[in-house]
């Protein structure tokens, strides 16, 4: 048998190799060129190099052209895994997905769809599942019944499947860089990439500069024997670095024990698992499949003690989510099996047998056999026989080749990298610690695989490897859950505290609380929550984010509503008569917590309402999750809304914060949700966030760990409030909102009296017009500069600001943080355009958000605040029409908005010219403009909408109400058009900024259809509030 | 000048602030006394065009009040400083009279600043014009408030109540300021300091309950208390019920006291030399 391949590989090299056997057709390109340029087209290649002048097929091909304009002559080409792996109709996204942008730096690099698969024609496809059962369940003989179905049908259309091999397909992939024209080129190739890169250097290494092999599997590997072997030697590995690391070993017990039970345990009785209606079994092999393909990456496998922690404790969600993500697949993006017959079977089945495999797997743990191939496998790749078994012969090249292995591979080994390298004889192999499967995902393997190719004859230097820091494990609810537990009751005592020394204060003058006061302070706003609440339930579901419905309408509103209304409790800036309060014997600290009293009693009373019509419309509910789910989110951002509107004296700010938070909380959950894994730092934090996860449900954590959280949320909710309470101890900084001015040295006023009393100096007379713009012109300026001098444009320019100077200087170096893994880190040309278009999604999301929301509400109260100031009376005295006013105000705020966006922008624009070199102005340019007019709508409507009212809370608040209310009213059409979210829009200029391309000319499209249709909307809102400011007005006016 | 003729307001709740008023002003300082709620500040601001009357005319040099254009040319001729004036406190003292400059319609940008210049040196504020209006002193407030009713050089300047809550040398100061004022415009000054109107009002007007309950000069109203202040001196004893007390000084000897009225024989009285002070009282007390 083995006498056979030798046979026909010597009679394959005998077949000369050259540009005549192929051509290249160019054709267009079947996705949108993206950063780089590209050539598209088919290669032509015989269908069995064997045979002279028989049928050809046609190869995809596309290339994507170096950055530098004379790159070398000698590409990379990039030989994908799988067998399966087809990337031609998205070679777009290649330098991006598969970390090939520092090959770019220098050279071309060639994507090829091998033959059988992708856009090659023809297409040798053969799947015999039909759903997600069968991908786990089929028997062994249904799947070959189901598998040799499909030759008769080959064979119809005239494939010559037994030509589709490991062998053939090396000949084609050497025949395409020169159909291409291209005299010399080297390889990349990784996972089944190796295979073929192997073969290519035994058989057609002629016009091969070099070649890189990552994640290698050898050619006299055999899969059948090794795997189980592998799979229980790396997790015995996982376990020592485990109990290395101070977190995990100290965290978990005793990890194969407690695999080993699981396994028993679910074997014996399977938990059958309903999702989505498809009934799906977990049992001990469904466990040890999970274990298995979770010990391919270093992500993974920083899971892998929770995950195991999960299954012991009956926490199946995992699977849930992979069943579900399976099922939304169509059944064309299950894995090919025909290219496994053809290209894997082949170089490993012949070379052993089912009683083989049994005795070397004598001594492996049965969970390790389940889930790795073994003598069941085997007997798959019988289903088809014809296709001849392919030669175990290693290659033996002179060509410079560097093979790389990840420590955490369990799918290739670094064995593999060695055993392949036997007889290479100009041959380097490099072991990646904590590396899985692919080792390029790690930038000290990016740098090495660079640098080989710059110069292949140099020593490698690997050195890199060594400062690879260790995995650090995902931490389990088990082992966050004490400290958390911790937590909640030092904050709960602190909060207790506080409640304690309240209610002894309380009870002690409670006849000098001014509940009715507080009451009626509460103005309108809880009716409208009354009523916001009451339509939410009653619509329910088809109105919410789907990612709130399921906390309930009244555990994801009433905390937002109820922390508005905190936020409204006490400013010093705003409170009338503060210094008379502060003067009274009674304590200042009343007045926050008899406000808070009664806040949290009215709105207690709204969520009963809300309970109650929650229960008539949907009876089946969790009773205490119902009742009483909702107060410790409210409690807590309601403490947090308190605390920020005293400490930063704005209502503005402490609305805002929490609006902020709730949202962030809504829109980036699973980031709360325990068992992610997340990078360094993130990482050590994350495990711990649930504890604040105000939109938390039974769905994301155990009955238990839900009331922890609720606990959490209550202490850390009664401790913010007595810190805001706290906050008014300090009278002088109540008073003057700084503890002392001393810093700014006042120039000393000559404050005596003049010698002659009678002033002396005449003022002469001056013609005054009235002119409109002139008028306006002098009211824009003078707004805009108190504008800008404001606190809370301030606040508003600073976080953006801040938050994009740690992105920026996050991008290439986080080593200032101690513990970084600089050596995994990405080059910065990996990320340079990765980052770029972070940028463009981050700051637009971001400045959708702040400039389209925040900003609005920091200057809604613009002209009630004249009210406040005193100054409206003296203002209404000059002879200049009201319109002009307003007018002026609105330009005024805009033109401030806009000046700080604009700034931040260029900023952004400089550090990233700065950091990453190069950045195309034009679509920033455009981001610019959008935002700059969607923030002057919507200041601009702000503006408007606040000069309607007398108060400025009252200003804050309606924009508030305006700004988040249609994000809840989006499914229903005319609402739709007439309010656009600010979600919406952002999600669709994100669709667009995905063209982001700093390479290629951009085409300048300012009012994209998607854009002019929002800015349209608010455009007419403003319209109507301008009519409606101007009829307010008037009828103030009138009623005087 | 000013004709005000059958004027009254009615607030919302039939409140009768103001109860056909009738005045005529004419150039120079014009004081308008009266206790607290008379209705001063209703009348100032109405006839500053901020509030509309319920009844009555108004015409400021020839303009009606109740028309548009009538009202906007009293408005580009007026200067108005409001009894409880705010600043933004954010701006400079120069910046914030700039802003009022531009709003009065002062167009030309140097001719703005020049006044600004001089109004600053006016109210001795230029070596501070520059602070914020947020480190002002109350007084120094009042100043701004003062200037800025003076830029575009009004015709008529309205001020209410200037020197409330203010220190003596402040006060003087502001007196000044304001006669020098009415001597190129109309100044009205409301006020319930009797001292403020003292020496500069050529003309006043008492009103009480939202009426009218004097007008003249201010000698009118001296002459009115002709005859009825006296002197007496008691050993302890407070004076007779139908005797108003204006002023007490105590003496090694006894009690000195200055009397509106007809004091008996017994109290050895001798007669003062009446003021200004003692016609308002009577005024007040006839009213009553």
């Amino acid at each position: 048998m083995k006498k056979t391949a030798i046979g026909l590989c010597l009679l394959m090299m005998a077949m000369p190799v050259s540009a005549q056997n192929s051509n290249f057709t160019e054709t267009d390109c079947p996705f949108p060129e993206y950063i780089y340029e590209f050539t598209c087209g088919f290669a032509t290649v015989p269908e069995n190099h064997l045979v002279d002048n028989g049928e050809t097929i046609q190869l995809a091909v596309a290339v994507i052209h170096s950055l530098n304009p004379q790159p070398q002559p000698d590409p990379v080409m990039y030989l994908a895994g799988g067998p399966g792996g087809a990337f031609v109709s998205t070679a777009e996204q290649m330098p991006l997905s598969y970390n090939l942008n520092s090959l770019l730096i220098n050279r071309d690099v060639i994507i090829v769809d091998q033959r059988g698969m992708g856009l090659s024609q023809p297409n040798l496809r053969c799947v015999p599942f039909t759903n997600v059962n069968d991908a786990f369940n089929l028997s062994i003989e249904e799947y070959q019944e189901r598998m040799r179905d499909c030759i008769p049908e080959f064979e119809a259309q005239g494939i010559d499947w037994q030509a589709y091999t490991t062998e053939q397909n090396a000949a084609d992939l050497a025949l395409v860089p020169l159909a291409l024209g291209y005299e010399e080129y080297n390889i990349f190739g990784q996972s089944y990439g190796t295979l073929l890169g192997q073969i290519m250097l035994r058989d057609h290494d002629e016009h091969i500069r070099s070649a890189v092999l990552d994640s290698v599997l050898s050619i006299n590997t055999n899969s059948f024997e090794e795997a189980a072997l592998n799979s229980a030697a790396l997790f015995e590995q996982i376990e020592a670095d485990c109990d290395a690391d101070f977190l995990c070993g100290s965290a978990y017990g005793d990890l194969s024990d407690l695999y080993m039970e699981t396994y028993t345990r679910l074997q014996e009785n399977p938990v059958i698992l309903n999702v989505d209606g498809i009934e799906f079994p977990v049992d001990g092999r469904m466990f040890a499949d999970f274990v298995h393909i979770n010990m391919a990456n270093r992500g993974a496998i920083s899971k892998l003690p929770a995950l195991i922690t999960a299954f012991a404790e009956d926490d199946f969600e995992i699977v849930i989510q992979f069943v579900e993500g399976i099922n939304e697949r169509s059944v064309e993006d299950y894995p090919n099996q025909a290219l496994l017959m053809t290209m894997v079977c082949p170089h490993n089945a012949p070379y052993t047998t089912p009683e083989q495999i049994i005795e070397v797997h004598s001594t492996v743990p049965e969970p390790f056999r389940a889930a790795s191939f073994n003598e069941s496998t085997w007997m798959l790749c019988q289903s088809w026989d014809g296709v001849p078994p392919a030669s175990q012969e290693l290659a033996d090249s002179d060509v410079p080749t560097l093979l790389l292995g990840g420590s955490y591979d369990v799918l290739t080994p670094p064995q593999g990298a060695y055993d392949a390298a036997e007889n290479l004889t100009n041959a380097t192999v490099v072991e990646i610690p904590y590396v899985g499967h692919l080792t390029n995902s790690n930038g000290c393997a990016i740098r090495m695989i660079a640098t080989f190719f710059d110069d292949p004859d140099a020593p490698v230097d690997s050195s890199c490897t060594e400062d690879i820091k260790p995995v650090a494990f995902v931490l389990h609810t088990t082992v966050t859950r004490p400290p958390i537990r911790v937590g909640a009751i030092i904050l709960g005592l602190i909060g207790l505290f506080g409640v304690g020394q309240m209610l002894f204060v309380g009870l002690r003058d409670i006849r000098r609380t001014a509940w009715v006061i507080a009451f009626k302070k509460q103005g309108w706003m809880p009716l409208i929550s009354l009523v916001v609440l009451l339509l939410l339930v009653w619509m329910n579901s088809s109105i919410l984010p789907s990612d709130f419905v399921t906390v309930g309408v009244v555990q994801s509103i009433v905390p937002l509503l109820m922390a508005i209304q905190a936020s409204l409790v006490f400013s010093p800036g705003d409170e009338p008569a503060l210094e008379v309060q502060m003067a009274a014997s009674r304590s200042t600290l009343w007045i926050v917590v008899e406000r808070l009293l009664v806040v949290i009693l009215t709105y207690s009373v709204i969520a009963l309402i809300g309970i109650g019509l929650t229960l008539i419309i949907e009876p089946d509910q969790n009773m205490p999750v119902l009742l009483i789910g909702w107060l410790p989110p409210a409690l807590f951002l309601s403490g947090l809304a308190t605390y920020m509107t005293i400490r930063s004296r704005m209502v503005a700010m402490g609305a805002l914060t929490i609006g902020f938070l709730w949202f962030i909380f809504g829109l980036f959950a699973p980031y709360f949700i325990p068992g992610q894994s997340y990078p360094y730092p993130v990482g050590i934090i994350q495990p711990y966030m649930w504890s604040i996860h105000v939109h938390a449900s039974l769905e994301d954590l155990t009955l238990a760990d839900f009331w922890l959280n609720r606990a959490f949320l209550t202490g850390a909710g009664l401790s913010m409030m007595l810190a805001a309470v706290y906050e008014l101890r300090d009278t002088e900084k109540l008073l003057l909102g700084v503890r002392s001015k001393s810093r700014t040295t006042a120039k000393k006023v000559d404050q005596t009296v003049p010698q002659h009393l009678k002033p002396s100096v005449t003022v002469e007379a001056v013609p005054t017009r009235i002119v409109p713009w002139h008028q306006i012109m002098g009211m824009t300026r003078y707004t805009f500069l108190m504008r800008m001098r404001s606190r809370g444009i301030k606040v508003y320019a600073l976080t953006p600001l801040a938050v994009f100077g740690i992105f920026i200087f996050a991008m290439g170096d986080l080593s200032f943080i101690p513990g970084y893994d600089s050596a995994s880190a990405m080059p910065p040309e990996q990320y340079y355009l990765v980052v770029g278009e972070m940028m463009a999604a981050f700051s637009a999301a971001f400045f959708f958000l702040l400039s389209t929301g925040m900003y609005p509400i920091l200057v809604a109260d613009t002209v009630p605040s004249d009210n406040r100031l005193k100054v409206d009376e003296m203002l209404n005295s000059l002879p200049i029409a009201y319109w002009i006013q307003l007018t002026g105000r609105v330009l005024g705020t805009i033109a401030a908005g806009a000046l700080v966006i604009t700034v931040i922008m260029i900023l952004t624009l400089i550090a990233s010219l700065w950091r990453f070199g190069y950045f195309s102005v034009m679509p920033y340019m455009d981001l610019i403009v959008t935002m700059v007019i969607a923030q002057s709508l919507m200041t601009a409507l702000a503006v408007l909408l606040g000069s309607t009212q007398k108060s400025g809370r009252l200003a804050i608040g309606l924009v508030i109400v305006l700004t988040l209310v249609p994000e809840f009213l989006q499914q229903i059409d005319l609402i739709a058009f007439l309010f656009p979210t600010r979600v919406n829009f952002f999600l669709e200029y994100f669709e667009f900024t995905t063209f982001f391309n700093p390479g290629a000319a951009y085409e300048w499209t300012l009012f994209r259809p998607e854009i002019t249709n929002y800015l349209f909307a608010v455009l007419l809102q403003t319209i109507v509030v301008a009519g409606i400011a101007w009829a307010w007005h008037s009828y103030r006016q009138l009623s005087e | 000048m000013i004709n005000i003729s059958k004027l009254s307001k009615t607030y919302n709740g039939n409140v009768h602030a103001l109860q056909d008023i009738n005045l005529e002003i004419g150039n120079g300082m014009f004081g308008l006394l009266g206790p607290n709620g008379a209705g001063k500040t209703t009348l100032m601001r109405i006839i500053a065009g901020l509030l509309r009357p319920t009844e009555g005319d108004i015409s400021i040099f020839g303009n009606d009040i109740r028309s548009r254009q009538g009202k906007q040319a009293i408005k580009q001729s007026l200067g108005y400083l409001p009894q409880d004036i705010g600043l933004y406190p954010n701006l400079s003292a120069r910046e914030f009279l700039d802003y009022i400059g531009i709003l009065k319609g002062i167009t030309d940008g140097r001719a703005r600043k020049y006044q600004v210049d001089e109004l600053l040196e006016m109210v001795r504020l230029t070596d501070t014009g520059k602070r914020k209006l947020k480190q002002f002193s109350g007084g120094m407030k009042q100043r701004v408030g003062i200037a800025q009713a003076m830029m575009g050089n009004p015709k008529l300047l309205i001020v209410d109540e200037p020197t409330v809550g203010l220190d003596p040398e402040e006060r003087v100061r502001i007196r000044n300021i304001m006669s020098d004022m009415a001597m190129r415009c109309t100044v009205i000054l409301s006020t319930h300091v009797i001292e403020d109107i003292g020496h500069s009002c050529s003309d006043l007007a008492i009103i009480n309950k939202g009426e009218v309950l004097f007008q003249g000069a201010p000698s009118k109203l001296i002459e009115r208390a002709e005859g009825r202040v006296w002197s007496i001196k008691t050993q302890g004893e407070y004076p007779d019920d139908n005797l108003r007390v204006v002023s007490t000084l105590q003496l090694q000897d006894g009690i000195q006291y200055r009397v509106l009225g007809n004091p008996s024989e017994h109290y050895n009285a001798h007669a003062l030399e009446p003021g200004l002070e003692d016609g308002y009282m009577l005024m007040m007390q006839d009213s009553a």
